[in-house]
């Protein structure tokens, strides 16, 4: 087997990127469609991966479906939805049982593969229409995921926060869509986005393990040559700076305050500066390394979790910790400092570490087909596909001045607080 | 030293079990191409082993161990790029690392640490405000409050009931003093387990445990609960910041006549398979409930089981909690009427047997289904033999004994105005 990274070009702007290997028991084969993020369509795009996710032509329920993954021993099917940039994405993910341990010597992953593209190609329509009854079971699984958001108050601090930082881009709009547009949606409209979808999104087709890429590829090709394909032109804005500092505060009647801070990486040219902001952000909130963990929380004991992520696609980094309300000054300040130390005093030591962390992280990406799949979609945007070992390369390459350069250039857009509002009770 | 080769024909895989001269068990799964290594120490101690010690020491004690008069082990990881953590379940406390690059000098670091406590009245003072913030994040999430509520329905005297991390009243009480008596007792060579997956050898862990391990005294634990058979209380709910009502339901069994007996590798494959016959997403009594709006996907089913607990657990949220209990208890009884039938036996065993193996992959599953096969009496590779030989009988069988639909309980999260 090959355990190399490829790609195969099907059409403009369809793809298959692959990682063929014999070392997994389990493979991976996933397919990403990217649509502009916009947030009159937001609504409609959410509900079409969990729409096809429930039937096809060929097993027409829920249950037949089922059923039909069941056969294949325990396949699994998952919809999801993200945003890349300014762009939306509808994923549907499948986990399936390597070739070798076939019980009839059957190619399973062609199978698999065959059942995801029947499922995406082939949906079960009646009269240009998706089903009414499977629609309404999905407009009420929709605005329940929509409401559910609150649920997890971390996630929810940090959707709030893009929200906020973002009011006026489209970016702002929610992956999930919104309560009212999925009220409003009917069965033909969805099935005349769905249509637009699959007729001018950017297409990935991810497969990884024992596989045999070129004739899921030939396959593929087969679907999409009976599309009348005209790809959008997906193009995402990036602010180099902010313009002023945003305070949003907000309560709940929970125990915690969740605090996420919302900068500006300062980027201009993603391929040249993304590598710099990356080190940057690790140094700043990546691991037990890092400046939040050691001062915010090992010596100030302020929280449990503070970290930074940097958002390649966008150009924002975000902080995000959970903390007493009384301690959001202390720590407001404190995250800032770091990024003064990390702007003007971070060491060549630090930066050791934080190379020797991030390239040990890459090196592992090739030993689970599930990280494998997440570093193609994470290129998902690119043209050109990178591989681990060039990324790490490009991050070994950042120096000392890179990283005080890509700090100093990072300001403070947005601070948003969820004061909790049961702070006293245990 | 004993060392034990361990093959398994279908997988065209094998792991080593040694036992050290130290008393010292260890698992080394060598796995060609990978480029990666996975290390994981741990030891037959929780948070259920509370007796006359605060609740939440076994997961302060794991925060704490980090801690050295000289370089912090997160430092000493630092130093070599590996990623290290560590994690307190009911019934074990369990360090690790993964690494692309060194692992003998992290498998140093890792066998190092763990085996030198330094904790000091001002460190565990310090620790207090961290784990505190990580005791409110917990009384956040409706999840674990509508499991921890169940749990204390479910259970009258079995410290599966207290919580993990305890509260911010019970760490208060932690001493220096007390880490140091439970390390002694709980944290003897005798009473853990190390296992290696990965880019690594059999020869290359035992130099390394040779040179770092000390010998310890000392024996493994063992565990006694008084819990009678009955539930504590049918029903709790609370309410908390949530947009709809989330539920934890429950089947009490009957742990066995050893209250610290675990259920075996067979039940629990069993009990898994009638999960998925009686429940799963492949039935019209799953499907009838998703249509009819009363679950949604998230609904799911396990098997939840430790020394001397054992309940049939179901998690979701739903519009009318109590109507799905209901749903669930007669599901029961209408299917022990006639017991599952061969077709979805066979459709559900397929699947089962295809996720099993699939299971087989990550090193740092295979690292922790180690030490959790350790301490639980069974061997890895067992479970693929077990589908083999499992029969419609044994499981229609099982399922006249599981399942007493008057002894559950129901926990239930109701959104808060």
């Amino acid at each position: 087997m090959k355990n190399v990274f490829e790609t195969i070009e099907i059409a403009p702007a369809v793809r298959l990127c692959s990682y063929e290997t014999d070392r997994f028991t389990t493979g991976r084969l996933s397919i990403s469609i990217a649509v502009p993020l916009v947030k009159k369509d937001a609504s409609l795009n959410a509900m079409v991966p969990f729409l096809l996710n429930r039937s096809c032509k060929e097993y027409p329920s829920y249950i037949e479906l089922n059923k039909k993954l069941a056969g294949l021993y325990g396949a699994t099917l998952s919809p999801s939805l993200s945003k890349q940039g300014d762009n939306h994405i509808m994923r549907l993910t499948m986990s399936v049982l390597g070739n070798k341990f076939a019980l009839d010597g059957e190619d399973i992953f062609l199978e698999c593969a065959r059942l995801l593209f029947e499922v995406v190609f082939n949906p079960n329509i009646l009269d240009g229409a998706f089903l009414e009854s499977e629609v309404e079971q999905e407009r009420r699984l929709a605005v329940e995921r929509i409401r559910n958001e609150l649920n997890d108050k971390r996630q929810y601090a940090l959707t709030r926060a893009i929200e906020e930082m973002f009011a006026d881009e489209e970016y702002s709009a929610k992956v999930n869509g919104t309560e009212k547009g999925i009220m409003a949606v009917t069965p033909k409209d969805l099935y005349d986005a769905y249509k637009k979808i699959i007729a001018g999104g950017r297409i990935q087709v991810n497969v990884t393990g024992s596989a045999n890429a070129a004739a899921v590829a030939d396959l593929l090709e087969s679907y999409i040559s009976k599309i009348d394909r005209e790809p959008y032109m997906l193009f995402t804005s990036v602010q180099y700076e902010a313009e002023s500092v945003k305070r949003v505060e907000e309560e709940l009647p929970v125990n915690q305050g969740k605090l996420v801070l919302g900068f500006r990486a300062g980027m201009m040219d993603p391929d040249e500066d993304y590598p710099k902001i990356k080190v940057m952000t690790d140094l700043f909130g990546g691991g037990v390394h890092s400046r939040l963990f050691t001062v915010v929380r090992e010596q100030m004991s302020l929280c449990y979790y503070c970290a930074a992520r940097a958002f390649r696609n966008k150009g924002v980094i975000m902080v995000q910790s959970g903390i007493e309300n009384e301690n959001a000054e202390t720590a407001i300040t404190e995250i800032q400092n770091q990024l003064k130390y990390l702007a003007t005093s971070v060491t060549e030591e630090d930066l050791t570490l934080s190379k020797r962390s991030l390239a040990d992280t890459y090196k592992t990406v090739c030993d689970t087909p599930e990280d494998i799949d997440s570093w193609l979609f994470s290129e998902f945007m690119d043209d050109e596909l990178e591989t681990p070992e060039e990324h790490t390369a490009k991050l070994l390459a950042v120096t000392l001045d890179d990283v005080k350069q890509a700090a100093a250039n990072v300001t403070l857009d947005t601070i948003y607080l969820l004061r909790g509002t049961e702070g006293g009770e245990e | 030293m004993e060392i034990r080769k361990i093959d398994n024909e279908l997988l065209q895989d094998s792991f080593y079990e040694i036992d050290h001269e130290s008393g010292l068990k260890i698992f080394v799964y060598p796995k060609e191409g990978y480029s990666s290594t996975y290390a994981i120490f741990g030891t037959d101690y929780g948070s259920i082993d509370a007796e006359e010690i605060p609740n939440g020491t076994a997961h302060f004690l794991e925060h704490k161990l980090f801690e050295s008069d000289e370089v912090d082990a997160f430092q000493r990881f630092a130093q070599t790029g590996a990623s290290a953590n560590a994690y307190t379940t009911f019934d074990k406390t369990c360090y690790l690392f993964a690494c692309g690059a060194n692992f003998a000098e992290n498998l140093k670091i890792l066998l190092d640490f763990v085996q030198h406590p330094y904790f000091t009245q001002e460190t565990v003072e310090k620790e207090q405000g961290i784990i505190g913030q990580e005791i409110r994040m917990y009384q956040d999430d409706p999840v674990w409050q509508s499991l921890f509520n169940l749990l204390r329905c479910i259970y009258k005297n079995h410290p599966v009931r207290i919580d993990l991390a305890g509260t911010q009243e019970t760490i208060s009480q932690i001493s220096a003093d007390m880490l140091y008596d439970c390390y002694n007792k709980f944290y003897c060579l005798q009473n853990m387990a190390l296992a290696c997956v990965g880019n690594t050898s059999v020869e290359e862990v035992v130099k390394v445990v040779n040179e770092v391990i000390k010998s310890t005294e000392g024996q493994k634990i063992t565990r006694h609960f008084d819990e009678p058979y009955e539930i504590n209380e049918s029903y709790i709910e609370q309410k908390m910041s949530v947009a709809m009502p989330q539920f934890a339901f429950a089947f009490k069994e009957d742990p066995g006549a050893d209250h610290n007996a675990r259920p075996t590798l067979k039940e629990k494959i069993m009990t898994s398979v009638l999960i998925d016959c009686l429940f799963g997403d492949t039935t019209e009594f799953y499907n009838d409930l998703l249509d009819n709006g009363y679950i949604s996907t998230g609904f799911g089913a396990e098997y939840f089981t430790g020394p001397g607990y054992r309940i049939i657990l179901f998690m979701g949220d739903s519009k009318d909690p109590k109507y799905v209990a209901e749903a669930l208890k007669n599901r029961v009884l209408e299917v022990k009427k006639n017991g599952i039938s061969s077709e979805d036996f066979e459709r559900i065993r397929r699947a089962q047997y295809g996720r099993a193996i699939m299971s087989y992959n990550d090193v740092d599953g295979l690292a922790n289904e180690l030490i959790t096969s350790y301490f639980e009496n069974y061997k890895l590779f067992d479970e693929i033999d077990i589908f083999k030989s499992l029969t419609l009988e044994d499981v229609n069988e099982h399922l006249m004994r599981q399942y007493d639909v008057d002894n559950t309980s129901l926990s239930v999260i109701l959104p808060k105005e």
